[in-house]
């Protein structure tokens, strides 16, 4: 299982393709896939009563197959969907990766060559919740990616950009709202490929839900990739029995090897 | 004195809160580990504590001659550290890197900026169902007069225990015993068994120091190896 661990991602991207390809390659119904139930989710939660809503700690899951941010606030519409403001810059490389998909190739995607990124954080693998008072780690089992959440205190004065950014929070009642900077342009920003530059500024406000769910709302600005800011909303249900395990994704370098043939287009000349 | 005589067994009395205080203080209150931390001295790997050769099996010292040749070596690839494969327990602690230990009452997390690793010590007294062997093992722990245990098994065997090449089997079994020495300085007494490599148990010592800053770093082991 552990040696198989990519083997779901690039199973869904087939099936995505396949969809796809049924359609004009543009054609962005298609990509309702993701939104998709999972049908793993439990049809009832279990019990559970919110005794203190600053406490985030824990397995949770998706609800959905994978993550395709749509838009609640700040997006557009497309067809009977809703996208992200995609700047020309960010639309050439977004439906770019799109068409990739399409042709049953993997996006330059950080997970499939094994590294983190912001999509890993929450997927169909399990992921948790470490808290502490002075650090809050939020543990994906997906190519290791993991959160780290600096508590009450301003960012580093000279940030190293990485694929996850640096991330501080702070409480607010009972909101636990994260700022996140210093990131690398290298990653997606969610399954589709939806881009990002180096200037993505994340503000994350998690809450927990009387349900015992967490629900997470994102707010993303990116002058580069996208016209203006928008708001995404995910919803993770507690997941007991999933407890994080070592996942080694480079043990099957040669699928990763493959993946590296496949580049974005070149969206360097194109005016923003 | 008869009078007083009621009285007599009030010291024992005392002595005995006081030993019950002493132990449930501990119990209750275990010293905090949480921080980033950084391995001290990691050029020495691993050494038994008393001196002395590490007591190999003479099937396993031919080997760990041939490894420790190989890895000065020019092709090294054996080592599966060289894909970027967990570098496992204790040899991780080995690296370069610091580490984060976020300590919570019924779990210790060790996440590990080399290759992003994460090890849980699950505070508990037995194992489990382990559905696989482990690069960084199963480990299990709990808290004794200050000190944490911890009872770690189901290991791969492709790693090596530290940076020369020694080797272990699928039997390795490691009782470790970590300890605050002071605020900043954490002992880490490694009991190694594996009777199919060691004639008998030998213990290494590692000391962690902490770091001043809590920031962790990314990094991408096949980024900084060239590999993809």
């Amino acid at each position: 299982m552990i040696a198989l661990g990519w083997l779901p991602a690039v199973l869904l991207l087939s099936a995505l393709g396949a969809a796809l390809a049924q359609a004009p390659s543009s054609d962005p119904d298609s990509l309702t896939l993701f939104d998709r139930p999972a049908g793993g989710g439990p049809a009832s939660l279990p019990p559970f009563t919110l005794t203190d809503p600053r406490s985030l700690q824990g397995s949770f899951g998706l609800r959905v197959t994978a993550v395709r941010y749509i838009p609640i606030e700040g997006g557009e519409p497309y067809r009977d969907t809703v996208i992200p403001p995609f700047s020309n810059k960010g639309a050439a490389l977004y439906w770019h990766r799109v068409e990739m998909t399409n042709r049953f190739q993997t996006i330059p995607d950080a997970n499939a060559l094994c590294k983190p990124s912001w999509r890993a954080r929450f997927t169909n693998y399990a992921f948790q919740f470490i808290q502490t008072p002075m650090i809050i780690a939020i543990e994906g089992e997906e190519a290791r990616a993991v959160m780290f959440i600096y508590m009450d205190q301003p960012h580093s004065a000279s940030i190293k950009p990485s694929n996850m950014g640096e991330s501080v929070g702070h409480w607010e009642g009972g909101t636990l709202v994260v700022d996140t900077i210093g990131f690398n342009d290298r990653t997606p920003l969610d399954f589709s490929g939806a881009p990002h530059s180096a200037r993505l500024h994340v503000v994350d406000r998690f809450r927990r839900l009387p349900s015992g769910e967490i629900e997470l709302t994102e707010h993303f600005e990116d002058p580069v990739m996208y016209k203006h800011p928008w708001d995404a909303r995910l919803v993770f249900f507690p997941r007991p029995e999933a407890d994080v395990i070592e996942n080694v994704c480079e043990e099957t370098d040669e699928s990763t090897a493959a993946a590296t043939a496949n580049k974005d287009v070149d969206v360097s000349g194109i005016a923003n | 004195l008869s009078a007083l005589r009621p009285f007599a067994a009030v010291p024992l009395l005392l002595l005995a809160l006081a030993a019950w205080s002493i132990g449930t203080a501990d119990a209750g209150t275990p010293p905090d580990l949480s921080g980033r931390w950084q391995t001290r001295d990691i050029a020495h790997g691993l050494r038994p504590a008393g001196g002395g050769p590490i007591p190999f099996l003479d099937t396993a010292a031919r080997r760990y001659r041939e490894t420790r040749a190989g890895l000065q070596g020019a092709n090294a690839t054996f080592d599966t550290m060289t894909r970027c494969l967990p570098a496992g327990i204790p040899r991780i602690y080995l690296q370069p890197r610091s580490f984060l230990i976020l300590q919570q009452p019924s779990r210790i997390t060790i996440f590990f900026e080399h290759e992003r690793m994460v090890r849980h010590i699950y505070l508990r007294d037995k194992h489990g169902d382990v559905p696989d062997t482990l690069y960084m093992g199963h480990s299990i722990g709990r808290w004794q007069r200050g000190t944490l245990r911890v009872d770690t098994n189901s290991f791969k065997e492709s790693t090596f225990l530290d940076n020369s090449g020694i080797p272990h089997s699928d039997a390795l079994h490691l009782l470790e015993r970590m300890r605050l020495l002071d605020a900043n300085t954490i002992e880490d007494r490694i009991q190694i068994n594996d009777p199919k490599v060691f004639t008998r148990p030998w213990t290494a010592v590692l000391y962690f120091v902490r770091q001043s800053d809590l920031h962790m770093q990314e990094d991408l082991c096949t980024e900084r190896l060239g590999l993809w």
